[in-house]
């Protein structure tokens, strides 16, 4: 039966993929989901008013009953199939989150590296005006590389400055999404958790409409002690 | 296709890692390819020319090679950033439709289980059973029912949880990818800086040699209030330029070579002739054994020549010459002194001195 509800489901996807290309596919189990919700609402609602004015004896009066079972087992396979998708997204949403994390991590780290280094190069820099100051004393015609030099000592500086400042950016952002791995490993395990339940729910939905279903026969059995009749299927 | 991107990034992210380790290298390279360039740049030339040619080179390699490691590290933290634009995520509803099913249907079941509850018959009593298992299937039906709301509310809840996470991490990233850019641009900056720094080093090796002291082109030459005619000389300076008690500044020295603490200078003229002495205390390096002291006296023609040379002879009998080269300001005069070498002593100086 679920086969076949998958069957249907993967047709009707596949019917609604030319007009909604981008479409996400859980947005589309979600609409077939909340549709059979829906058709059985509508069957289980009129059930009673439907059978009221039928013999109990009358094979229209447990067809309906079974229909609206029929209506159910849909619907519960389709939030089944939506739940399972969805659980199955939320476990990839963790993953990439996780090592979206670890990419931040190292991008972020990369930060650290960038002031040590623009340090050590304006190190490097300072060493170089020193020496360019004392060549200056016999050519003094290299003043103007001298400034540019320092200029570019100044520009260093200033990038190592800026490293710093990002570099102090790096906790808060990994904290954040630690928070965003946290808070999607908690969606992960509470749409799993929803999707195990509702398998147990299907399980006495079964019994509870196979208990329906005997009460029309046993309805049936209190009239009429022979076996009810059935309506055959076209 | 979200895990394929995420591969991407891991891989990108294995590139970056390469590309900081090639741009080091290069720039290593760079450091490497000439660390006295600056010390050796006064002695001037094609060859200092030459060299910071090939520096430049070098330095246009390194900037080459860093910024295409900022860009793909901003390629990296966009990705980082459109993950995050794209996660976000769509609220679930819970139904309650459910629930009032249960409710209302074994409300009703109730009833007639009740209308039947004392009926002998038979039959009816095979219905009752009927009701009351179904019954029971609806009263199981209930707390599973009421579970699975509680996991969806959980899962509601967490949406909100993963949107604001959502919405701090992606502000950060933002600011974070803003600053490689940025930094790709100043880098940019960097590399126009360095090459023009190398061509003023090229530019600055043409011709000869000009110390500190000469004054540059398009200096405004020194202008004196009460002018009177200056006596005839051999030199194009007035002689009061090189005559005279000269000292080494304890503030704002100018020197190349050994640090003096102390230089005393004296230049007489007589028929054009040149006299002097000199005494004088040089700093040495820690832990030197060598001889701080420097005396010799000089002397010799004026000669019709901005900058003045005489022989000299130190007090241990080594021979040199000194150079008087008058300064941009009347009360300064460069000296630059070379002897023969002497073990333990001062061989070389070159210094500005004021007049007393």
């Amino acid at each position: 039966m679920i086969r076949f509800v998958s069957f249907l489901l993967f047709l009707a996807l596949a019917r609604s993929a030319p007009a909604q290309v981008v479409a996400d596919p859980l947005d589309a189990l979600r609409q077939i989901a909340d549709k059979a919700s829906s058709d059985w609402q509508a069957l289980a609602k009129g059930l009673e008013q439907k059978i009221a004015t039928l013999l109990p004896c009358d094979p229209k009066s447990r067809a309906a009953v079974e229909e609206v079972s029929r209506a159910s087992d849909a619907r519960l396979s389709a939030l089944s199939a939506y739940l399972k998708a969805s659980a199955a997204k939320a476990k990839a949403d963790t993953d990439a989150a996780k090592r979206v994390l670890a990419a931040q991590a190292a991008l972020s780290g990369g930060w650290v590296t960038e002031h040590t280094e623009a340090d050590e190069e304006r190190a490097v820099i300072e060493a170089q005006v020193a020496d360019l100051k004392e060549s200056m004393r016999k050519r003094g015609s290299l003043s103007g590389a001298e400034q540019m030099l320092v200029e570019i000592a100044n520009m260093v500086k200033q990038r190592a400055a800026k490293s710093e400042e990002q570099s102090g950016r790096r906790e808060s952002l990994d904290s954040s999404l630690g928070d965003l791995v946290v808070a999607y490993q908690t969606r992960q395990t509470a749409l799993e958790n929803e999707s195990a339940l509702l398998d147990a729910e299907t399980a006495r939905w079964k019994a509870y409409y196979t208990a329906r279903v005997s009460r029309a026969i046993t309805e049936c059995a209190i009239i009429n002690p022979g076996p009810p009749q059935r309506k055959k299927q076209p | 296709m979200k895990r394929a991107c995420l591969f991407a990034i891991v891989a990108v992210m294995s590139l970056a890692q390469r590309s900081r380790d090639d741009y080091r290298a290069v720039y290593r390279g760079w450091k490497q390819t000439d660390p006295n360039l600056e010390r050796d740049a006064s002695t001037g030339g094609a060859a200092i020319a030459q060299r910071a040619d090939r520096m430049a080179a070098e330095a246009a390699r390194s900037a080459a090679a860093r910024k295409e490691f900022l860009e793909g590290t901003a390629q990296d933290e966009a990705q980082q950033v459109e993950w995050l634009e794209n996660a976000s995520l769509i609220p679930e509803s819970t139904s309650k439709s459910d629930e009032q099913f249960i409710k209302s249907e074994a409300a009703a079941v109730t009833r007639t289980i009740d209308t039947f509850a004392n009926d002998p018959d038979k039959g009816m009593q095979q219905l009752r059973q009927a009701l009351a298992k179904e019954r029971v299937a609806l009263d199981t039906l209930a707390p599973v029912i009421a579970q699975r709301k509680k996991a969806a509310e959980e899962v509601t809840a967490s949406t909100g949880a993963i949107e604001q996470a959502r919405t701090k991490a992606l502000e950060q990233s933002q600011a974070m990818l803003e600053g490689f850019k940025n930094a790709g641009a100043s880098a940019s900056s960097e590399a126009a800086a360095w090459a023009e720094y190398y061509r003023k080093i090229g530019e600055a090796a043409q011709g000869t040699a000009t110390p500190i002291t000469e004054v540059l082109p398009g200096a405004p030459p020194a202008v004196l209030n009460n002018p009177v005619p200056a006596p005839p000389t051999v030199t194009p300076l007035p002689l009061a330029r090189y005559v005279g008690a000269w000292t080494f500044p304890q503030t704002n020295a100018l020197y190349h070579g050994p640090q003096p603490e102390f230089i005393d200078l004296l230049v007489h003229e007589e028929n054009g002739h040149a006299t002097g002495s000199a005494f004088a205390r040089f700093k040495l390096p820690p832990g030197s054994t060598g001889d701080p002291i420097v005396r010799f006296d000089f002397s010799g023609e004026f000669q019709p020549a901005r900058r003045q040379v005489f022989n000299l002879v130190t007090a241990e009998g080594a021979k040199g010459t000194i150079e008087l080269i008058p300064g941009p300001a009347f009360n300064l005069l460069e000296i630059n002194f070379q002897t023969e070498l002497k073990p333990g002593k001062i061989h070389q100086a070159d210094v500005v001195l004021v007049k007393k």
